[in-house]
């Protein structure tokens, strides 16, 4: 009698368990959790075959922002990817490599050094942090991340992400826009912006800057001691290694007096990325040189717009296949389909920013600002519509898929 | 290790483990006292010294107590047929006066202590302001003194056990580890409810078996306890402390905005200090341990008597077994009731029944005043007590009058509306009270009360109270919650006689698991904790 009653105690009990933890679980990886425009980046890029992707772009904003894959393949036939997180910071970028070289091992690597830049008292932000180790698989690169970078107090909140994000409920219904893309995402197997995001807008700088004078500055400013040691960790790691498809860039910006001394950091860390016997393309400084017009190709002080995405594309496509003679994968022709939608939408994102950025034109609007297109519900609506009432309007064509 | 953190969960899980698997039935209160020396020791471990002091100095002065009495009837016995009855009444009142003064002795010592970290630097710095005032030009020295974790409950709840003592009403503890656990039990120590020894002392000593309704109604309670506080309390506090993080927050905010701040306070405070409570309650429960319920639905209270019957009932019950009743009876007091109703006013009906009351009136006042100070040493924690104070002292002193009227407007007492009414009115006067406890001084409790008057806006208060670090949304969960609580007092209030759980066993077991589950995941998706979402400390902590 009492066997039974403990049996049925027993199986009630566990069944509240699993009902409980079960619970959370789903809410924790569908619902409760951080979700934007990188985390969608992420998970896409596990998502791509390995081995299919010929060179990975690891970075901040300014890679995912400079940087369109689609336009590439589609100009250049060969793939890729910008691996890459909101103001990544850089104990992450090794890590990064390992997690690229092992999920897709790619020909190329490009690092942007953007990561190093930061000074001693520009702490990354938990944010900043959780935007790569929140979407990568929880295996021995993730433990090791985690142990170099995260209080052991604090671990418990990545293991049981919904610690810290149970109270994201709040942000809906604004978030149904990525939940919905990124249920997508999921199912169509791959990005439809392969990573790209923009802002529709062209900036005017209005106070002095300096791009037309670096070319020949090659001042260096120390780096921060933590910028200098994860540079130099990741650098040894890559010779010891024998990893050598990795190219270090600066990616262009405009350089106003504040930002001087970032520059010359970019200078130092060129100075040392040499030192280990690998190359450094610095953008910052021959930009100007190379084409990239200060009022004309960016949407911030930061960031290339739609414009300066096709010029540094552009320039680093002939970089990868004329100077590092990067061949291109042999994709099936599922894979071909997935790229030439990819293609397509690019095409959609490229019109709708120019129609932008010209209405912002004629308000006079060259400030900050602009509208941003990202892979998200609200962004693919609009880029749709608008291509379905301008189908022959922009630099492209846009193939509407059928409905 | 708060009573809201994951490792408190473990905490009472690990010594529930080890309480119950101990195989000597008789020794399993010592894995209690351990788990409270590591509890104390953990949030306090540097000021153990205090704690350990109150409990030793509380415990012997306890047993010279008994040896004293246990001497005098020794002495009285051997003596029977000796003395005369005036000789045994001079002895008694001899051997009451030693002991009241042995009692005093102990009640000095460790009310001493209290007052001199909890109220030195009130009383220092208020001096100074009278000295100052004067044009004295000296000034008793402020000093750095921090709190001992619980000392205001465990003082009271020793001191209690000393009365007791002295009265005879409960036999002293010769064990000296016995007497500390029951000073120091982990889940009351943090804000009560404090206890007297007579109720808790033996449950603490008798090695309880696992019962497994026991243990479920105990983390029931403990979920419940979670949710008032982590969902309810932690959401409001953040609304509540962005009004009064600064001075500034008084002339900032409208008299809506400061309306609106004050009723969340009630539900906050009620939320936090009766969660915790549920909390205490209900991890005693797992050990097959009952302590007294602190909480009995105050804002259904029909007068503000009433509410401090069912507000924070065991200090209630504390104020009144050992100042309240000893004043009431006092001789001073009895003797001025009784030169009143010597007077020709106290022979008129009026006259006669203040009289009559007089003792009651003015004892209420002073238990209120020591209230009041007992929650913090500021002016506004005395105004906050003398407010209730003299509210209950000219209700009781009118209650003729309001009667009356009452029967003059042939009001029907049982009829719902003037149940509600008095509620209501019982709820206003409560807000009033709780204004001077959020306020940070008394000048801004009063400036606070004034905007309550003359800076109503609601468009004002509309704008300002989205602004308050909280979003709609986060207001609406709340009186959802609100509702919840409501709906469970509503029930609570007609079945007093059993607990919800108790109802609930008697229902399916779906229904059950529905009720459960979603409250567990109400705490788990709603409750305030994390990191950069850090939960607040309960508020009765820091009395």
């Amino acid at each position: 009698m009492k066997a039974k009653l403990y049996i049925t105690r027993g199986i009630k009990l566990l069944a509240f368990a699993l009902a409980v933890i079960s619970s959370t679980y789903l809410l924790q990886t569908f619902l409760l959790k951080r979700i934007d425009n990188n985390t969608m980046r992420m998970e896409a890029f596990y998502l791509e075959e390995k081995e299919s992707i010929d060179a990975v772009l690891i970075g901040a904003s300014d890679v995912y922002a400079g940087y369109s894959a689609p336009y590439a393949y589609e100009k250049y036939g060969y793939t890729s990817y910008p691996y890459a997180t909101q103001s990544s910071p850089a104990n992450i970028v090794l890590p990064q490599i390992k997690e690229v070289i092992k999920y897709q091992n790619p020909k190329m690597i490009i690092v942007e050094i953007n990561a190093f830049m930061y000074k001693d008292n520009e702490l990354p932000s938990e944010a900043s942090q959780r935007m790569f180790a929140d979407n990568v698989p929880h295996d021995q690169i993730w433990r090791d991340y985690l142990a170099d970078a995260i209080p052991a107090d604090k671990q418990i909140e990545y293991y049981l992400p919904i610690v810290k994000y149970h109270s994201s409920w709040n942000e809906y219904p604004w978030k149904f826009k990525y939940l919905t893309a990124e249920l997508g995402l999921k199912q169509a197997g791959y990005s439809l912006f392969r990573g790209y995001k923009t802002v529709a807008n062209e900036f005017h700088p209005t106070v002095k800057v300096y791009n037309s004078e670096l070319k020949d500055d090659d001042s260096t400013y120390p780096l921060g001691v933590n910028g200098e040691r994860y540079l130099r960790q990741t650098l040894e790691y890559l010779k010891e290694n024998n990893i050598t498809n990795v190219v270090f860039m600066r990616f262009p910006h405009i350089v106003r007096t504040e930002a001087y001394s970032r520059f010359r950091r970019c200078n130092e860390a060129g100075n040392i990325i040499n030192s280990y016997g690998y190359d450094f393309v610095n953008l910052e400084r021959y930009g100007e040189e190379e084409g990239f017009v200060v009022d004309e190709d960016f949407y911030n002080w930061d960031h290339l717009n739609i414009y300066g995405t096709e010029k540094l594309t552009d320039y680093i496509a002939d970089m990868l296949q004329n100077k590092y003679h990067m061949t291109s994968a042999e994709l099936t022709d599922a894979q071909k389909t997935e790229w030439n939608d990819s293609v397509n939408y690019y095409h959609m994102i490229y019109n709708y920013s120019q129609e932008m950025i010209s209405r912002r034109k004629e308000l006079g609007k060259t400030g900050n600002g602009g509208t941003t297109v990202s892979e998200d519900e609200k962004s693919i609506s609009t880029i749709m519509e608008y291509a379905r009432k301008h189908p022959d309007k922009g630099k492209y064509d846009v193939v509407l898929k059928d409905e | 290790m708060t009573y809201t953190s994951i490792k408190f969960i473990f905490f009472v899980l690990a010594t529930a483990l080890i309480y119950f698997v101990l195989p000597w039935k008789k020794y399993r209160w010592t894995v209690l006292l351990a788990a409270s020396a590591v509890f104390y020791c953990l949030a306090s471990y540097k000021y153990a010294v205090f704690i350990l002091f109150t409990a030793l100095s509380t415990l012997l002065i306890g047993l010279w107590l008994d040896d004293v009495n246990r001497k005098g009837k020794q002495l009285l016995k051997a003596n029977k047929g000796e003395w005369d009855r005036e000789q045994k009444k001079a002895f008694k009142n001899k051997q009451k006066v030693k002991k009241r003064w042995i009692m005093a002795l102990c009640l000095i010592l460790n009310f001493g202590i209290l007052a001199f970290l909890k109220y030195y630097n009130f009383f220092s710095g208020s001096l100074n302001d009278i000295l100052g005032s004067f044009g004295i030009d000296f000034s008793v020295p402020t000093l750095k003194l921090f709190l001992p974790l619980g000392i205001s409950f465990y003082t009271f709840q020793s001191m209690g056990y000393i009365v007791d003592v002295y009265r005879e009403k409960v036999k002293p503890q010769t064990n000296p580890f016995k007497f500390l656990l029951f000073v120091s039990f982990f889940p009351q120590i943090i804000q009560g409810p404090i206890s007297n020894y007579e109720q808790l002392g033996h449950q603490l000593f008798e090695g309880h078996d696992f019962d497994f309704t026991r243990f479920k109604h105990g983390s029931q309670l403990i979920l419940w306890g979670f949710f008032k506080k982590l969902v309810i309390a932690d959401r409001a506090v953040v609304a509540i402390n962005t009004v009064t993080a600064t001075y500034q927050g008084y002339n900032k905010y409208s008299g809506t905005t400061l309306t609106f701040t004050i009723l969340l306070y009630a539900f906050q405070l009620y939320a936090d200090f009766s969660g915790g409570i549920d909390i205490s309650r209900g991890v005693a429960q797992l050990f097959g341990i009952d302590l007294i319920d602190n909480f009995k639905r105050p804002y259904f209270s029909k007068s503000i008597n009433e509410y401090w019957r069912r507000w924070h009932i065991s200090l209630g019950a504390w104020m009144k077994d050992y100042i309240f009743n000893p004043l009431a009876i006092s001789s001073a007091f009895l003797n001025a009731s009784k030169k009143m109703r010597g007077t020709r006013f106290g022979k008129t009906k009026a006259g006669s029944h203040i009289a009559k009351v007089l003792p009651t009136a003015f004892a209420s006042l002073i238990v209120f005043l020591i209230v009041g100070i007992w929650h913090g040493a500021s002016y506004k924690y005395v105004a906050f007590g003398l407010w209730n104070g003299v509210i209950i002292m000219i209700s009781t002193l009118m209650q003729p009058l309001f009667d009356g009227v009452t029967d003059k407007l042939h009001i029907n007492r049982k009829n719902f509306f003037f149940r509600l009414f008095q509620m209501i009115r019982t709820f206003i006067v409560v807000l009033v009270g709780y204004v001077f406890d959020v306020a940070p001084s008394f000048k801004q409790g009063m400036m606070t009360i004034s905007r309550f008057f003359t800076d109503q806006s609601i468009t004002r208060g509309k704008t300002e109270i989205l602004k308050l670090g909280i979003t709609w949304k986060d207001y609406i969960l709340l009186g959802v919650c609100v509702i919840v609580i409501w709906i469970v007092s509503m029930i609570q209030e007609k079945h007093s006689d059993t607990t919800i759980r108790e109802m609930l066993d008697k229902k399916p077991f779906i229904l059950r698991f529905i009720v459960f589950f979603l409250l567990i995941m109400a705490v788990i998706v709603f409750g305030i904790y994390g990191s950069g979402y850090a939960a607040s400390d309960f508020v009765y902590m820091q009395f």
